[in-house]
């Protein structure tokens, strides 16, 4: 064990116990899991993606490229670093990418084969056949962890949040940008990836305003969780920046104790992004091995959870950073060997500290190699007095700072190269985002707490008006001054030295992109995947920059960046999901039968607009088919009943309806008499279908219109539309009551003996006519019945209050049952529908197809002084040509399978023409004419009934003859008598 | 293991629909001795009838489901010549009632409205759980009454009673 006996956060009161790779660790309260096996002085954590070469901890961060791992004990989450992961009883993980072991892993062969499969070798080796062979190996190879195959049991939830101001990262600037913004009264939210807040703080030793750190970060806190108009959440992370200031953070194991994960949606007037930046390792050979470790990591493990990952260091630095822990390291007994320093000459500060310490430096000194497979051995120095090699067993680099600028990318903003710093950071300000600390390249605390306070301070008096200024000074802290001196990694390194460890990107394949004539930075991304993929380079793309434009002698940051994307962090799929899961997925509805319909046994199905309906009511031992015959033969010869709420209906009042009506429909609504209703078609401007329905005039200025299910929404926006913006000259108000009337329709020879077996006042008799309707009581209730039929038979609709809905259907159904009354189903409402040849727009209408060629010139009033879609129409009429039209087709097999959307071709011995003649609509095996019919558009098909034309099948295809639509009561007697 | 939050169904509310002009207005608030609300989402209440301010000409008068008839008759004899429309649309929406400390923790996890801006004595329409939705402020951050459409009522419990904490669907 490499556990201090005293420091850090964790408890050593309360001990773990955790399985790594199948063998039994114990860590403490408080760590994550990367530092419990630091504690246990496990090395090897993972494999490399590509040459499975042994890795262990590079960071201590969510910028982790190496630990990836299976969660197995919380579900099965596969790909999740273990640095994020807080440490639980009983957790269970292993590492990914390897088999059998971490430690002996088979396919680390790749490593000794790395000189034939270098950057983009897939692309030049596997262009000729047989691609099935390599996809075998390929598809084995690919991806890391491994899918779920159990439902995740956890619960999420997705939050919507609106602030004035959002400060992403809880470090030293985040805090003093919300304390000083939370003055102002405005409301503000705070959040930050860690477990607490603070930042570098935490494991920097520095006084601010003359406090100890971790005592400036309490009173912060304190202040900041007193104020109501603050909202903090630790242990969220910012993922993305979306338009309009929308950013998406996942609060891991909120306060509500059932949830795994919150997704806070959150929309901002302002965004303070302090999201601090992550180290940027030191490239050279053996820069991967086990035991190479950055040195803010380092400090991170040995300060916050007393853990020490090796015991005699080499530090290895470009810059100054690496110096402000050499002290902490000597204090819990890492032995420092020595310092290599890539600069000549070294700051005053650094040159106190190590001759105080008797640190040996090597100026201008460089590792060239790292000896040690799984865990490191020495590192080979070469420094102006030659090469030596040093014995260690932990190499700390820094390469410098990279500012974690992914939120400000996610926001549009472009990042610009600051050459003082040697570091991508934000360029000018984007939405409403503004980045301070060392976010935004700011690398001193007090440059940072400054900067800060002074952004909150203009931001919260740009929202409130109130003056801010108290805050806005550079504060106090004692610190080395950052310096740097960056020399980029070059191609001629002997060994593999990483420039993107997650990806298992090398300088030479770098090198190699370049030698191919790749130029743009994203161009040798994308044939590299240096920065791809879950890691979205947050420690290797300024390097993978450097490099190539190095390579290509141009000046540093002349090319530009590659786009981070979100998410920063990856997203579960179940929080996304939030608690809209299962039965919550969709936003269902419901009418008030459709209980009763479940019940007895319906075969539910979707039918558009998120209703789901009966599709058919299946006996005992019956078939689909079987059931929907039955159904069927009902409807034809006794008595049906299906339950249409789900169409949509309006009411529209006054006094300028009929003009309305008249332009929306194709047809004259003028003349309708009050208690008749009027089958009409609904155009789109192009002159394609819109809707069809019937309306009905209640009284002189009073409508109620009824419209197809799927279509009732865009249908009331539609003529929602024409109200408030084209026709605002018409008085007409739109209401929609679809919901509040049920529709029940009785269908069938007996129709009218059922509803008359009904207590009522409304007489049944021959006087009630087709598109009649009448209102009046119905087993005790006021109602609307109206005859109308999408059946072809004999048929009442009745529109009664949702209230009374149940209580009226089963009052029909007591009534109809020695009628032999039967429940249909949608799908048996269809196979009604073709036999009667009925076009629906959701079938024929096929956004070519127009009233005349589904040969409904019957309803056009091309004499009508305008309606939606004349115009269209007269062009169509005026340029002529062949079109294709609705047609009936019956198959030469009188029980043949004919699949909607079959394809129509002519017949092989038949007319001369060729090529694709058109394709079946809707098909069916009509009960009552007992044989197959499909409805169809064809080509020129109003001139072709009697010729044959080929149904082509998948399987099988078919000779039909092309017919007229209508296969039952052409004359529609049934319906109208 | 859940808000502290009461989510129930309200069963006895009537809702009545408006659309008219300034002058019809004027007789609606006559016949019902209330000045209707001019602001946007704005409420008034008078003895138990209280009159929404959904949009500038467009109202809903939320009564008890026992006054719904006699409500619906004063104010269709109230309109003589001016263009208006009153329907009835009690049976069309669905209510529920969300009380309790947590009550914007539940709303917010399916409106995505600011509802710091919605105080009490307020209504706002929007998107609820990806159902249109009336939300009528009783007290701010503690009681709402929620309006749906009748054929969402079914999910809505059900996502309301998740959105709470139990199980749900």
């Amino acid at each position: 064990m490499t556990r201090l006996a005293n420091g850090g956060v964790v408890n050593r009161q309360r001990r773990l116990n955790f399985r790594f790779n199948g063998q039994e660790y114990q860590g403490l309260e408080g760590d994550t899991l990367a530092s419990a096996l630091v504690a246990n002085d496990v090395k090897v954590v993972g494999r490399s993606f590509k040459y499975h070469r042994p890795r262990g901890l590079l960071t201590c961060g969510p910028e982790e490229p190496n630990a990836l791992v299976q969660l197995l004990s919380d579900g099965d989450q596969p790909n999740l670093r273990a640095t994020e992961i807080r440490l639980t009883e009983g957790l269970e993980a292993k590492s990914v990418n390897c088999w059998p072991s971490a430690r002996f892993d088979l396919g680390a062969v790749n490593d000794w084969l790395s000189p034939i499969i270098p950057a983009g070798f897939y692309y030049k080796t596997f262009m000729a056949r047989p691609w099935d062979f390599y996809s075998r190996f390929i598809r084995k190879a690919a991806g890391l962890g491994r899918l779920p195959t159990e439902r995740d049991r956890g619960r999420y939830e997705r939050v919507f949040h609106h602030t004035d101001l959002l400060v992403v990262g809880a470090g030293p600037a985040g805090l003093r940008a919300a304390q000083v913004a939370a003055i102002s009264g405005a409301d503000v939210m705070l959040v930050d990836m860690q477990m607490s807040p603070g930042g570098h703080l935490l494991f920097h030793s520095r006084e601010i305003e003359g406090k100890a750190g971790a005592e400036w970060i309490a009173e912060v806190t304190a202040e900041l969780k007193g104020r109501r108009n603050v909202t903090c959440l630790q242990n969220t992370t910012a993922t993305g920046y979306y338009d309009h200031n929308m950013v998406l953070a996942v609060e891991h194991e909120p306060e509500a104790a059932w949830l795994r994960e919150r997704l806070w949606h959150i929309r901002a007037k302002k965004v303070v992004i302090a999201t601090g930046a992550v180290e940027r390792p030191l490239v050279f050979p053996g820069n991967d091995r086990p035991g190479v470790m950055l040195t803010d990591a380092v400090a991170r493990y040995v300060s916050r959870f007393a853990a020490v990952p090796g015991q005699r260091a080499v530090v290895y630095t470009n810059n100054s950073t690496a110096y402000e822990h050499l002290e902490l390291m000597l204090s819990v007994g890492i032995s420092v060997e020595q310092v290599v320093d890539l600069r000549a000459t070294l700051g005053e500060a650094e040159r106190e500290l190590v001759q105080r310490n008797s640190i040996e430096v090597v100026t201008n000194g460089r590792i060239i190699g790292v000896e040690g497979r799984s865990a490191v051995r020495d590192v080979r120095v070469a420094g102006e007095s030659g090469i030596r090699s040093v014995s260690c067993d932990l190499v700390c680099h820094s390469g410098g700072w990279n500012p974690l600028i992914h939120l400000y990318s996610h926001a549009g903003g472009k990042s610009v190269f600051d050459q003082e710093s040697a570091t991508f950071i934000p360029g000018e300000p984007v939405q409403a985002v503004h980045c301070v600390g060392a976010a935004n390249g700011t690398f001193s605390v007090a440059g940072g707490l400054g900067e800060a306070a002074g952004i909150a301070g203009s931001l919260v008096e740009e929202l409130t008006g109130k003056q801010l200024g108290s805050y806005s000074s550079r504060p106090e802290v004692a610190e080395i001054p950052y310096g740097i001196n960056v020399i980029w990694p070059e191609k001629t390194l002997k060994g593999k030295a990483f420039v993107d460890f997650q990806n298992d990107v090398t300088t030479a394949d770098i090198a190699l992109a370049v030698r191919e004539n790749f130029q743009s930075i994203e161009h040798v991304k994308r044939y590299t995947t240096a920065g791809m993929a879950v890691d979205q380079g947050k420690v290797g793309n300024p390097n993978v920059i450097g490099l190539v434009t190095k390579e290509l002698g141009e000046q540093q940051g002349s090319v530009g960046t590659t786009t981070f994307r979100p998410p920063f962090m990856p997203v579960s799929f179940g929080v996304i999901g939030g608690s809209e899961q299962g039965q919550l997925i969709i936003p269902a509805r419901t009418t008030p039968i459709t209980r009763w319909n479940i019940a007895q046994g319906a075969a539910m199905d979707e039918a558009g607009a998120n209703f789901r309906r009966p599709f058919y009511f299946p006996r005992a031992g019956e078939s689909m088919d079987d059931a929907v015959a039955r159904e069927a033969r009902a409807a034809r010869n006794a008595c049906g009943i299906y339950d249409g709420t789900p169409l949509g209906t309006f009411e529209l009042q006054g006094p300028d309806t009929a003009e309305l009506l008249n332009r929306l429909y194709t047809n004259r609504f003028d003349n309708l008499l009050i208690g008749r209703g009027r089958f009409g078609l609904m155009l789109r401007e192009d002159g394609r279908f819109l809707d069809d329905g019937v309306t009905f005039r209640v009284g002189p200025h009073h409508y109620l219109m009824s419209c197809g299910t799927g279509a009732a929404g865009v249908v009331y926006a539609h003529i929602d539309r024409l109200l408030q913006t084209e026709w605002t000259d018409l008085k007409v108000y739109l209401v929609n009551v679809s919901a509040g009337l049920a529709t029940m329709c009785v269908c069938g020879p007996y129709a009218r003996d059922v509803l008359g077996g009904v207590e009522t006042d409304i007489d049944f008799d021959e006087s009630f006519r087709f598109m009649d309707f009448r209102e009046g009581r119905f087993a005790g209730v006021s109602v609307r019945i109206a005859r109308v039929s999408y059946t072809g038979e004999l048929s009442f609709e009745i529109n009664v209050a949702r209230r009374h809905a149940l209580m009226i259907w089963t009052t029909l159904m007591n009534a109809g049952q020695n009628y032999g009354i039967t429940p249909i189903g949608s799908e048996t409402s269809g196979v009604l529908r073709i036999e009667k040849g009925f076009v629906s727009p959701g079938h024929e209408g096929d956004n070519i197809t127009n009233p005349f060629d589904a040969g409904m010139a019957w309803i056009v009033d091309m004499e009508k002084p305008d309606f939606i879609g004349k115009r269209s129409l007269r062009r169509d009429l005026d340029l002529g040509g062949e079109r294709q039209h609705v047609v009936g087709l019956l198959p030469d097999k009188h029980r043949a399978l004919v699949a909607d959307g079959s394809a129509l071709l002519p017949d092989p011995g038949g007319s001369g023409r060729s090529g694709f003649q058109g394709h079946v609509t809707a098909a069916c095996f009509s009960p009552t004419l007992e044989r197959t019919i499909a409805l169809a558009l064809l080509k020129d098909g109003h001139h072709r009934h009697g010729e044959k034309v080929l149904i082509s099948g998948l399987e099988q295809s078919c000779l039909a003859t092309v017919t007229a639509p209508v296969f039952f009561d052409p004359q529609g007697q049934r319906m109208r008598g | 293991m859940s808000y502290q939050v009461k989510i129930s169904v309200l069963d006895d509310f009537a809702l009545l629909n408006l659309r008219g002009t300034k002058a019809a207005v004027a007789r609606f608030e006559t016949a019902l001795e209330l000045e209707f609300p001019k602001g946007a989402q704005g409420v008034r209440v008078r003895d138990g009838v209280a009159v929404l301010n959904l949009a500038p000409d467009h109202w809903w008068v939320r009564t008890s489901l026992e006054d719904e008839d006699q409500t619906f008759t004063s104010l269709s004899e109230a309109i003589t010549i001016e263009h208006a429309a009153i329907t009835v649309v009690s049976d069309h929406f669905s209510g529920f009632s969300i009380v309790g400390d947590d009550a914007l923790l539940v709303l917010r996890q399916g409106l995505s409205l600011d509802l710091r801006n919605i105080a009490t004595g307020q209504c706002t329409r929007g998107s609820f759980a990806r159902c249109g939705g009336t939300l009528q402020v009783l007290d701010q951050g503690y009681h709402y009454d929620l309006f749906v459409e009748a054929s969402y009522a079914d999910y809505v419990s059900a996502w309301l009673d998740r959105a709470g904490g139990g199980g749900g669907a």
